[in-house]
């Protein structure tokens, strides 16, 4: 029977704390026998979405705690990102132009690139925001 | 990300060990702004101990294109593997940098600009 993994993880907001975060969703995708295209996407998903996080959700602000909860089963990964900053402002957004390299705003076009399903939705209990990554265990076509 | 620099025939070969992410991007953007510091300097980075590069690196690493080319100077980028070079193609950033399999061809294409 495949290894299904269920488990959850408290950071810092402190873009230095994302490095063991990639580590921690890495070993249990690991352990999963999830293949390295999956992790690969899944790491750099989580590196831009928490990096927003920290960034823009709590505008650079140490001392609070970002939630992580992981569920990986046979047919995906699913990584949950729980915040209580400042919403993704969606109206605001404006995905890059791919005809003119820019110095930055990759980051959320990549999530979506990545990930098979992303979705954001506010919390009741209190404010902030759950971001969650879906990336199905399929080959990379 | 930890780094090591080398001249290799005039060029200066930027070594990066470990992810390029949002934790590392302003170091890494002065270690390469003090490299490429005229006309006629060559910097190669080397990724190939890169394991992942986020928008941030690639931000740095399309900054230090344009910096070059106004220095006259000369930047590329050598040794990515799928991952990283996959970054590179789907923003598109591939089409305005410089970027070779091996590091030796790397070095060869600066010796030669």
């Amino acid at each position: 029977m495949a290894t299904t993994i269920h488990d959850t993880y408290e950071m810092p907001t402190d873009i230095v704390a994302i490095d063991a975060a990639r580590r921690w969703a890495e070993a249990h995708a690991r352990r999963a026998a999830v293949d390295d295209a999956a992790i690969a996407d899944l790491q750099l998903a989580m590196t831009e979405a928490l990096s927003n996080v920290i960034r823009h959700s709590y505008e650079g602000r140490p001392g609070e705690q970002v939630q992580l909860l992981l569920d990986i089963d046979e047919s995906r990964l699913a990584l949950g990102i729980r915040d209580r900053g400042l919403p993704f402002d969606a109206e605001r957004y404006r995905p890059p132009d791919l005809d003119q390299p820019a110095d930055g705003g990759y980051g959320v076009f990549l999530i979506e690139e990545l990930m098979d399903e992303v979705s954001r939705r506010p919390l009741d209990d209190g404010g902030g925001t759950l971001v969650e990554l879906v990336r199905y265990r399929k080959e990379r076509p | 990300m930890d780094y090591e620099i080398e001249n290799e025939d005039g060029v200066k070969v930027v070594h990066l060990n470990g992810p390029v992410d949002v934790s590392q991007a302003m170091q890494l953007r002065e270690v390469l702004g003090e490299h490429i510091d005229g006309p006629g300097a060559r910097v190669l980075v080397d990724l190939s101990g890169v394991p992942l590069i986020d928008s941030s690196g690639i931000g740095v690493m399309v900054t230090a294109h344009r910096r070059a080319a106004g220095a006259g100077a000369s930047f590329a980028l050598a040794g990515a593997d799928a991952t990283v070079a996959r970054v590179f193609s789907l923003t598109r950033t591939d089409k305005l940098l410089n970027l070779y399999p091996e590091v030796e061809d790397g070095v060869e294409a600066l010796r030669a600009a």
